[in-house]
């Protein structure tokens, strides 16, 4: 549902481009894993997805619809992308219900708190409503960040490092509860890691970015 | 190491600066004053030069000056007090900051009604607080006394500066000498309901504004007419030349005068250069310097006042011992406060 | 590191706290004698007035101040223009124009035959009066040389928002607009109300700005009481209402900082670049920006340098050298002995945690908040005790008797008791970054303190230190209420110079020294400005 082609992209201070020409696309309802060297240009594509930086040449279509091309570029607010930051990006002034319905307060109460419950149930943490970013471990905040990803029924998902910031011992766990949650809903997902341990064990398909391009691109058979 | 040194240096420093102000042996006499006229500076300079006498001078604002020498006391290092006004004398004499002094020069070169009759003070210059008016608006005819201003027919036509100035309370100060509180209070707020805008501004912005239509009468100094018409920005001579000047309450009790003057202080230590000062001051010398550099009548009888003033007219003064000014000068500010003359 | 024993440190520190809260203490005594006559009168008359007026001002000012400043540090912060460093410089320099200076130029513009009226004259035009010397005009004035105030705050403040947050904010649907008003606004809060609060502070302490426009406030209220009515005692009464104000205000700070904690997560590498701002947007700062610099740097220094040329002839520039090395030696004094007890509190409050410290640190804030107008009679009244009693050693050394009171020591001690918080802002923020571990580190590798202080924690607190150095010296260079009242014989600044001549109505004359002040602070923001630009790269 997603088709990226020939996207290429440069930071204003660069001499050489961060992505150069890059083409993939993933099914719905898929998972692709994106993996590759520090500072190869992984998180700088999830950016370009999410509309949070301009690529200078390529096309990017979701569900068929052109989201970026030269003559388009609609605004990141608009695309329907959940992302989930490497550092979470809680709101530290609102509570876990405020947060999560940060993204659906167009909804009629009713339905927003129908919704905030669902995805509290979701991830496993229903009766945190009340609670601040603060007062949560690391992984509890993780979770909450996807259930604000998710709350408005987003048509992709972004993980950026989903578990650079989280203790060994806890990887596993983290990571099965996590793709748990994320097979359940079906959403398309296209996740950053540096770790091909995890990309091996969620991924539909997996690239690897080196320099800016697309070095390798497997089908995964899951473990 | 390198700490302590830093610090000896500081207090070298320190002192070095202050050093300026140990103990000489050179003649000085240092005055207090509030007179902010920058031809002042040149009177003393002729003083340093004609006696040897070097004059230090520290300005700022007469009743600061009042308070610092209160708290000096004995240490004080002033030797005269030069104010602008003789509210201010009368009060540090009230407060036993000056003491009297006798001078057979000066008994000759001021006369008795500019002198304090304790011999505390004496008058340097006289200022007369007139009505100045739009030349093309007002016929002089209309004008006749300070009280006069307060009817209905000069409603929203008045300018006046603000109370907190000293000249406005000297004034207020002679109506309650001669007329009592409540009829000087009566005339504040009849003055109050006049007035064209809501004080603001110094003498000189009353005139330019009566000149720019905002008002058609304004209450200023006399010296100031003279600053205008010759300043060095051609606007404000021109405003100058589209005012005239009457003087009021010539039919009655007279024009309101002030004085600027100096007294001694009590425990300076320099009394002899300080007299002598003083005897310069009202000498012949510096009363034509002040008549011509600064627009002011003088008090010594043998100089005549510049051909400016001249031009404005002969007038009546006030009959009241200046002292009451000083006396008044209390009430004078509350009542300003109980009408609302902001 | 928890000091059990009194160190020599603690001695100095605890020394130069007392030296801060005596005069102040002085004060509160002499707030027990009987009431006076006139404190009635003033109480039945005037104090309304003062409060009210008082109040406006500073809702006024800081609304205005705090509206431009979020705008400005937003644009700088977030987006990219053409020349930004030379904008930053730019919108911060109407900082070096003490607002008593703004005042007397836009009071000489707007007045009867003041410059606006001329240039209509000459253009043939009838002359609109605006009517400048009122609380709009005061208003006006102050916002715009007070803005960068706020400005400062804010923009470091959204420098160190992660930028992930408001990311997240436009992926959840919401607009530029719609982050900025619900997540970015919120969570500044804090630097928001600090910057606002330094406003606040600044317009009560002003004194030259309200006595020429002729706004009753509290520091005009004190200076004639204690000097027109001859009321000390009142005068302080006013001042002890003006006090309570001002915990007020910092009260309000206290409670807005506390709450929400903003415990922010590690700073994570910041991917994204700054963006060039939508059309819209972009029109509007340029214009917003262009009409804030003429008003704010352009028109001043352009009256201020035709005046000049104006009084050339007229203005006799004597003893010009004296009043530059008055105004010089004072700042540098100052801001050195300023530096030198904030080091040393710093470091006190850095190696022993616990209220002692935390009482400390809120006593040098407390000398900032305090009008000069109080601190002038504070330190007068104290010193000359002190000189009394000092008496017969001065005979010893062959001293005149009011050795420190006709000195200027006792302005540069008032001045010191001022500023200290400024200078110690920026120190103790140095502190707190630098932390305790390179002290710890040093001490593990054998080395004593005094060493680890001079060879370790002073060069890493460099750039602190120099900020504040440059910060205390413009703020003394600009002073003008506690020179006026503490300076002894003979001795003015450029700030009193000023004064006295607009104050006479000889503006044009006082534009030269105008100008130099202006100057000197100018070469002194911008040297730090550009400093800090390289620190941070």
């Amino acid at each position: 549902m997603i088709e990226c082609k020939d996207i290429s992209f440069r930071y204003s201070n660069a001499i050489e481009p961060t992505l150069n020409k890059l083409s993939f696309s993933l099914h719905n309802g898929g998972v692709l894993a994106v993996v590759g060297p520090s500072g190869g240009g992984k998180s700088t594509l999830l950016r370009v997805i999410a509309g949070l930086e301009t690529p200078y040449e390529g096309t990017l279509s979701i569900n068929n619809k052109i989201v970026f091309n030269l003559n388009n570029n609609v605004k990141p607010e608009n695309r329907g992308i959940g992302m989930l930051f490497q550092d979470y990006a809680l709101f530290p002034h609102m509570n876990v219900k405020k947060n999560i319905e940060y993204g659906i307060d167009h909804l009629p109460k009713k339905e927003r708190k129908q919704r905030l419950d669902e995805v509290l149930e979701l991830v496993a943490l229903g009766g945190y409503e009340k609670r601040y970013p603060h007062e949560l471990s690391g992984g509890q905040q993780q979770r909450i960040a996807l259930a604000r990803a998710l709350a408005p029924k987003p048509k992709l998902l972004l993980l950026d490092e989903p578990f650079s910031n989280l203790d060994t011992h806890l990887l596993k766990k983290v990571r099965d509860d996590l793709f748990n949650i994320i097979r359940k809903t079906n959403i398309t997902t296209i996740m950053v890691t540096h770790n091909p341990e995890d990309a091996k064990a969620e991924a539909d398909k997996i690239i690897s970015i080196v320099d800016g391009r697309i070095d390798r691109e497997v089908m995964n058979e899951k473990d | 190491m390198k700490r302590t040194a830093f610090i000896l240096a500081i207090l070298i420093l320190i002192s070095g600066v202050v050093a300026g102000c140990a103990k000489s042996e050179e003649k000085v006499v240092n005055i207090y004053t509030d007179r902010h006229y920058d031809t002042d500076q040149a009177l003393y300079d002729k003083f340093t030069e004609e006696s040897g006498i070097k004059v230090n001078v520290v300005k700022a604002g007469s009743d600061e000056l009042l308070e610092r020498l209160a708290n000096e006391g004995e240490d004080t290092e002033a030797d005269v007090l030069i104010t602008s006004d003789v509210g201010r004398l009368y009060r540090a004499k009230e407060k036993e900051l000056v003491q009297s002094f006798n001078s057979d020069l000066i008994n000759e070169q001021v006369p008795k009604h500019l002198r304090d009759n304790e011999n505390n003070w004496v008058a340097l210059t006289v200022r007369a607080r007139v009505i100045t008016y739009a030349l093309d608006r007002v016929d002089p005819s209309m004008l006749s006394t300070y009280e006069a201003l307060t009817e209905p027919k000069w409603a929203g036509k008045v300018l006046v500066r603000s109370s907190s100035n000293i000249y406005n309370q000297s004034l207020l100060a002679s109506f309650i000498a001669l007329n009592g509180e409540e009829a000087a209070a009566e005339w504040a707020k009849g003055l109050v309901a006049n007035m064209a805008r809501t004080p603001e501004g110094n003498d000189r912005d009353q005139m330019k504004a009566v000149v720019a239509g905002e008002g058609d009468v304004a209450i200023v100094n006399t010296y100031y007419v003279g600053k205008l018409l010759n300043s060095s920005d051609e606007y404000e001579v021109e405003v100058g030349k589209k005012i005239g000047v009457y003087f009021p309450n010539q039919e009655t009790t007279g024009t309101h005068i002030n004085i600027s003057g100096g007294a001694l202080t009590k425990h300076g230590k320099n009394s002899e250069s300080a007299i002598k000062l003083l005897e310069f001051l009202t000498g012949e010398e510096a009363q034509d310097d002040y008549a011509n550099a600064n627009y002011e009548y003088p008090v010594n009888p043998k100089v005549e006042p510049s051909d400016l003033l001249k031009s404005f007219g002969d007038f009546d003064i006030q009959e009241i011992d200046l002292s009451l000014l000083g006396e008044y000068n209390d009430e004078a500010v509350k009542i300003f406060n109980k009408v609302g003359w902001q | 590191m928890k000091g059990r024993r009194i160190s020599p440190l603690h001695v100095i520190a605890s020394i130069i706290i007392m030296l801060i809260l005596l005069p102040s203490l002085m004060i509160v005594i002499r707030l027990f004698q009987p009431v006076t006559e006139s404190w009635i009168h003033i109480k039945t008359y005037l104090l309304k007035d003062y409060l009210i007026n008082s109040i406006t001002l500073i809702f006024l000012v800081g609304g205005v101040t705090c509206l431009l400043g979020i705008f400005f540090a937003w644009s700088l912060s977030r987006y990219k223009w053409k020349y930004t460093k030379t904008l930053e410089i730019l919108l911060f320099l109407p900082m070096a124009i003490p607002p008593y200076i703004g005042g007397y130029v836009y009071g000489g513009i707007f007045t009867s035959f003041g410059t606006l009226h001329r240039i209509m004259l000459t253009l043939g035009l009838k002359p609109i009066k605006i009517d400048i010397l009122s609380m709009g005009g005061a208003v006006f004035v102050f916002s715009l040389f007070l803005m960068p105030y706020v400005m400062l705050v804010t923009k470091g403040f959204f420098n160190r928002l992660p930028k992930n947050i408001e990311e997240s904010s436009r992926l959840l649907g919401k607009s530029r607009f719609q982050t900025f008003y619900k997540i970015i606004l919120p969570m500044s809060r804090g630097a928001i109300i600090g910057g606002v609060i330094l406003v606040a502070l600044e317009v009560l302490n002003d004194y030259g700005l309200v006595k020429y426009f002729g706004i009753p406030t509290f520091s005009t209220a004190i200076y004639t009481t204690w000097f027109g009515l001859s009321d000390v005692d009142g005068a302080i009464r006013l001042a002890s209402s003006l006090m309570i104000i001002v915990i007020i205000i910092l009260l309000v700070e206290q409670f807005f900082r506390g709450r929400g904690r903003l415990s922010q997560a590690k700073a994570v590498t910041d991917l994204g670049t700054k963006k060039v701002a939508p059309i819209g947007y972009k029109i509007l700062f340029y214009i917003v920006g262009t009409i804030y610099l003429l008003l704010s740097l352009i028109i001043p220094v352009a009256q201020l340098i035709h005046w000049s040329t104006l009084a050339k002839d007229t203005v006799v520039l004597r003893n010009l050298d004296k009043i530059l090395k008055n105004t010089l030696i004072t700042a540098i004094i100052v801001t050195i002995v300023i530096i030198m007890c904030s080091i040393i509190i710093g470091n006190f409050n850095r190696l022993h945690s616990g209220i002692i410290t935390k009482i400390y640190a809120r006593i040098v804030i407390v000398g900032y908040s305090i009008p000069a107008s109080i601190i002038a009679i504070a330190v007068l009244v104290f010193f000359i005790a002190a000189d009394r009693s000092l008496g017969g050693i001065y005979g010893f050394f062959g001293l005149k008797n009011l050795f420190l009171t006709s000195s200027v020591f006792m302005l540069i001690f008032a001045l010191t008791i001022r500023f200290m918080a400024i200078g110690y802002n920026s120190v103790e923020s140095g502190f707190s970054k630098m932390g305790l571990k390179y002290y710890e580190a040093s001490k593990l590798l054998g080395k004593g303190e005094w060493h680890t202080f001079t060879k370790v924690d002073l060069p890493i607190l460099k750039p602190a230190i120099i900020s504040a150095m440059i910060l205390t010296f413009v703020d003394v260079l600009k002073e003008l209420p506690l020179t006026l009242i503490l300076r002894p014989f003979n001795f003015d600044t450029l700030a009193t110079k000023v004064y006295t001549y607009a104050n006479d109505e000889m503006i044009h004359e006082g534009s030269i020294y105008a100008l130099m002040i202006i100057g000197v602070s100018t070469l002194a923001l911008v040297f730090l400005l550009g400093f800090r630009k390289e620190k941070a790269e």
